[in-house]
């Protein structure tokens, strides 16, 4: 089936991409919804989708969230002003708050490579401060344990950094 | 008034930091990650401390070598009474602006001052500023790469201080877009750069003579907003704009 729609078109007379994650699934997207990712426009651009377009490093689970999101954003990129089809602002805001908010942080940081890997700026940029809202208000102490991030400062190194910048602490 | 850090994607933002000599001077290494539990690439997690306010990216500089690395190039300093928590302290006028000068001059003289692309500095209710120390700042953080740079100095300060233009010479002015300047003589002689998103003067000592020679090094400027700006007697803007 996938195969054959490959090369099929839909309504809107957009053309049927493929994606096939690292376990194999297979995802139809529209040009337009997969153009998003700039890797993916490139390849259209040059022509090498014909037989799908294989990511090894994105696994199923995570490129059914990106494809999910492609097809939220389709609109705001294709048609500004074609409100007719694109989500409502505070459809997408809604959409996006709760496809991150939801993450586990080993699925959060799987979907930042995949954004970072498909180059997918909004996803990328959603993604990220996600994480940096997520370390403001700790110590260090709790950004480490959140995130399993090894201290690799000596006692001294610590202290003196700690010092520098105790303003920060001041709370 | 202050904004938030511009998340402008980041394989651009990447891109930009690891073009930035500060990066190559920190034993650069392609794919370089954090060591932790959370196997993001290091210029990730660079990205996100660059997405954090100043006081936590402050704090995180404390989490590990890598992220003390990223806050030495920290790309957003945005210095006010508000963000260092000043202003509601029961100290005189004159305490909080010694407080807040130290302060900024503490972090800046432990910035690399490499890769800042935002320079706030609003001093709007502070008393008496040394305005050494704002020369001394601005050479600092004035570097290649800065894109909006704002200098806001006390209501006593006289527009005393006069810009010094040639920060923005010498490539520094290539990526600058946004100048917001307040209480301060600016006279462009050299190569300001090409402002782009926009131009704020508010109580500037600038002749219309001199601004018209800033304007016609901005044919794409987008925002012009000037207020009281005595010296500027006629002002004929050019015709690109």
């Amino acid at each position: 089936m996938a195969a054959a729609a490959a090369e099929a078109t839909i309504d809107g007379g957009g053309k049927m991409i493929i994606l096939i994650s690292a376990d194999g699934k297979r995802f139809e997207v529209t040009e337009a919804v997969a153009s998003q990712s700039q890797l993916i426009s490139n390849m259209i651009e040059d022509d090498c989708t014909e037989n799908g377009v294989r990511l090894p490093n994105v696994d199923g689970d995570i490129l059914t969230m990106v494809v999910d999101y492609c097809n939220m954003h389709a609109g705001d990129a294709a048609a500004d002003g074609d409100t007719t089809k694109a989500s409502s602002t505070e459809e997408l805001k809604k959409f996006d708050a709760e496809l991150v908010q939801a993450l586990e942080n080993p699925v959060l940081f799987k979907l930042i490579l995949a954004a970072n890997f498909l180059n997918i700026k909004s996803l990328l940029d959603m993604t990220c401060q996600r994480v940096a809202d997520m370390m403001s208000g700790k110590t260090p102490e709790q950004m480490r344990e959140t995130f399993s991030i090894e201290n690799d400062f000596t006692p001294e190194e610590e202290a003196a950094i700690r010092q520098e910048n105790a303003w920060a602490f001041d709370d | 008034m202050a904004s938030s850090p511009t998340t402008d994607g980041l394989t651009e933002s990447v891109a930009k930091r690891k073009g930035s000599p500060c990066q190559q001077d920190d034993d650069c290494q392609d794919d370089k990650r954090i060591r932790s539990g959370a196997d993001l690439p290091e210029d990730i997690f660079w990205y996100i401390h660059s997405l954090m306010p100043l006081r936590d990216a402050a704090r995180a500089a404390c989490v590990s070598h890598s992220f003390l690395r990223s806050w030495r190039c920290y790309p957003y300093l945005m210095f006010s009474e508000e963000l260092l928590r000043l202003q509601e302290s029961a100290f005189s006028d004159d305490e909080r602006t010694r407080n807040l000068i130290s302060k900024v001059n503490h972090i800046l003289q432990n910035h690399s001052g490499i890769g800042v692309k935002k320079l706030e500095l609003v001093f709007l209710d502070s008393t008496d500023v040394d305005l050494s120390y704002i020369d001394s700042w601005l050479h600092k953080a004035v570097t290649r790469g800065i894109e909006e740079l704002t200098l806001i100095l006390p209501i006593n300060s006289n527009a005393e201080y006069s810009f010094p233009c040639s920060l923005l010479s010498d490539g520094n002015g290539n990526s600058i877009q946004y100048l917001h300047l307040s209480r301060c003589a600016i006279r462009p002689t050299a190569d300001l750069g090409c402002l782009r998103t926009l131009l704020h003067l508010y109580s500037v000592r600038i002749t219309g003579f001199e601004l018209e020679y800033l304007l016609s090094n901005s044919p794409a400027l987008e925002w012009l907003i000037m207020m009281d700006c005595k010296e500027i007697v006629q002002l004929k803007i050019p015709s690109l704009l």
